[in-house]
């Protein structure tokens, strides 16, 4: 899911077209678009996914068809938002922001960026945690849906090792990782069916229907249109936020956004299903509260056997390894002199400290849409500049045309939503999933507001 | 050695995927489902870098 796409520089080593279009001798085929979102979107995290759904009361038509419709509305986006600005402009989110809002709005940016990757990282450590920590038994107390606090001194201890690991690897570079996620995704794809398969032999049938209800007298926490949400803004970030021009502007043709449709269908449709079963099995057949959950190590371990343990930390591995070092690029950029190496540094040590707490992997649901309601507006802003600043009346790219540094219309438009939709969430209990996507409209709409009112006498000069 | 990762990658998918598939049509195991899938993972991450090509 969750798992944050390569920045350019990840993409394209060698830190190339930063700051122009990628030029046509280096765009690339579609083949190369499918296999990494297929790749990308098979990660850790999708072991905690697939069973939260389950402890939130999510009915099998609510899987089946909300995932169906939520992840087809997210490729759509990709397809006809993101694919579509990225061959136009060929320009990175950074750089293409940077023209409209300015350096410093951009610095703003990516330390929110950096800081929303380390968490998701950390809850990529936090998920492989349960499964190194299996062989331990009894000595490890493993988190439960509902722990927000370390569970004991072994169980930090396990985090601080994994962690330390990653952000040693994460230092020396993001290559071989890379290479070992790249080999790693069709096995894990078919650990993840190997697990659904095994828990659909042990409740003795292969209807969903059958095993994935509601417990009887619950009211379940997520339903139809929550899972649509859900699936369709868990990488808002990327889609209606723009993250992934970095990755589209390579493109040749905006139909490779169609690629996208890997990642959700495997990673973000199979993969969640067959991850769901697991806990189904263990309330069904194990007596596991629903609600309290199972950590993804055990049943994984549980059903497959050493191949499972093996995936689930492959798994959280090369997706928190890029996270980490992505994250250290995001610090490096706020901070020019500051060396990568550093960056990388800063990173994984608050991706551990994550860790070790596991309240964001326990509560995924809950972090995955915060991460998209506060990033992905600036998508909007986007989105805005090229294909209405002149119907509207106002400065495309504003801080080109004025060599501003800080475009204050920008800053307005994206706080003011943000700020609003974490009040819902905070004090109304508002499904941070159902957020991104009226805080990108009103974001939209009020930077043409603000960039009316501001950013007039750009608008008038020729 | 690219020779045979050309079969033996293929396969190891192959034995990834079967060994559940025999298990739910009981012809397979619990214990020897497990088996076979580990050493399919040992196999495919042997092979599977010299039957893949290009990358990231």
């Amino acid at each position: 899911m969750t798992e944050a796409v390569p920045t350019e520089t990840q993409t394209h080593a060698g830190d190339e077209f930063e700051r122009q279009p990628v030029p046509p001798a280096a765009q690339k085929g579609a083949s190369s678009f499918w296999g990494m979102y297929a790749g990308e979107h098979t990660a850790g995290t999708e072991f905690m996914i697939g069973p939260l759904f389950v402890a939130w009361g999510a009915s099998a038509f609510d899987l089946i068809f909300g995932l169906l419709l939520g992840n087809l509305l997210a490729v759509l986006t990709w397809r006809f938002l993101t694919a579509e600005i990225a061959t136009q402009r060929r320009l990175t989110l950074y750089y293409q922001l940077e023209r409209i809002t300015g350096r410093r709005l951009v610095i703003l940016y990516n330390f929110f960026n950096g800081v929303l990757f380390c968490f998701l990282a950390g809850a990529m450590v936090t998920v492989s945690a349960t499964a190194v920590g299996v062989p331990f038994g009894d000595r490890i107390q493993m988190p439960s849906f509902g722990d927000t606090w370390p569970t004991g001194v072994v169980w930090v201890l396990v985090c601080v090792v994994i962690g330390a690991a990653m952000t040693f690897v994460a230092v020396r570079g993001y290559g071989f990782v890379a290479r070992v996620g790249h080999v790693a995704a069709p096995w894990m794809f078919l650990v993840f069916v190997a697990c659904g398969m095994v828990m659909l032999t042990r409740l003795g049938t292969a209807n969903l229907f059958d095993v994935m209800k509601p417990a009887a007298g619950s009211t379940p926490k997520i339903g139809f249109w929550g899972v649509v949400c859900f699936s369709w803004f868990c990488n808002a970030a990327m889609n209606l936020g723009m993250s992934d021009l970095s990755i589209f502007r390579f493109a040749r043709k905006p139909s490779y956004g169609w690629a996208s449709a890997a990642g959700m269908y495997l990673g973000h449709y199979v993969a969640w299903i067959c991850a769901a079963l697991l806990l189904v099995y263990w309330v069904r057949d194990k007596g596991a509260d629903a609600t309290r959950g199972v950590p993804p190590g055990p049943m994984v371990w549980d059903a497959v056997g050493w191949a499972g343990l093996l995936c689930v930390i492959i798994a959280g591995w090369t997706t928190a390894n890029p996270t980490i070092y992505r994250a250290g690029l995001a610090f490096q950029g706020m901070f020019p002199k500051m060396s990568r190496v550093a960056g990388t540094l800063i990173a994984g040590i608050v991706c551990t400290l994550a860790s070790v707490f596991p309240a964001v992997a326990m509560k995924l649901l809950d972090f995955v849409g915060i991460y998209g309601t506060i990033l992905c507006p600036v998508g909007a802003v986007i989105v805005v500049d090229h294909y209405l600043a002149r119907r509207v009346g106002i400065p495309a790219e504003y801080a080109v045309r004025t060599g501003t540094s800080f475009n204050v219309a920008v800053l307005l438009a994206w706080a003011i939503p943000v700020i609003v939709a974490m009040y819902f969430y905070s004090r109304h209990g508002v499904n941070s999933f159902f957020l991104p996507l009226p805080t990108w409209l009103a974001c939209g709409a009020l930077y043409i507001v603000f960039a009316r009112q501001l950013n007039r006498t750009a608008a008038l000069a020729p | 050695m690219n020779a045979a990762a050309k079969v033996l990658a293929p396969l190891a998918l192959v034995a990834t995927l079967a060994p559940p598939l025999l298990h739910a049509l009981q012809v397979l195991g619990e214990g020897p489902m497990k088996l076979t899938m580990l050493v399919a993972t040992v196999v495919w991450f042997a092979s599977a870098p010299f039957w893949m090509k290009g990358g990231r």
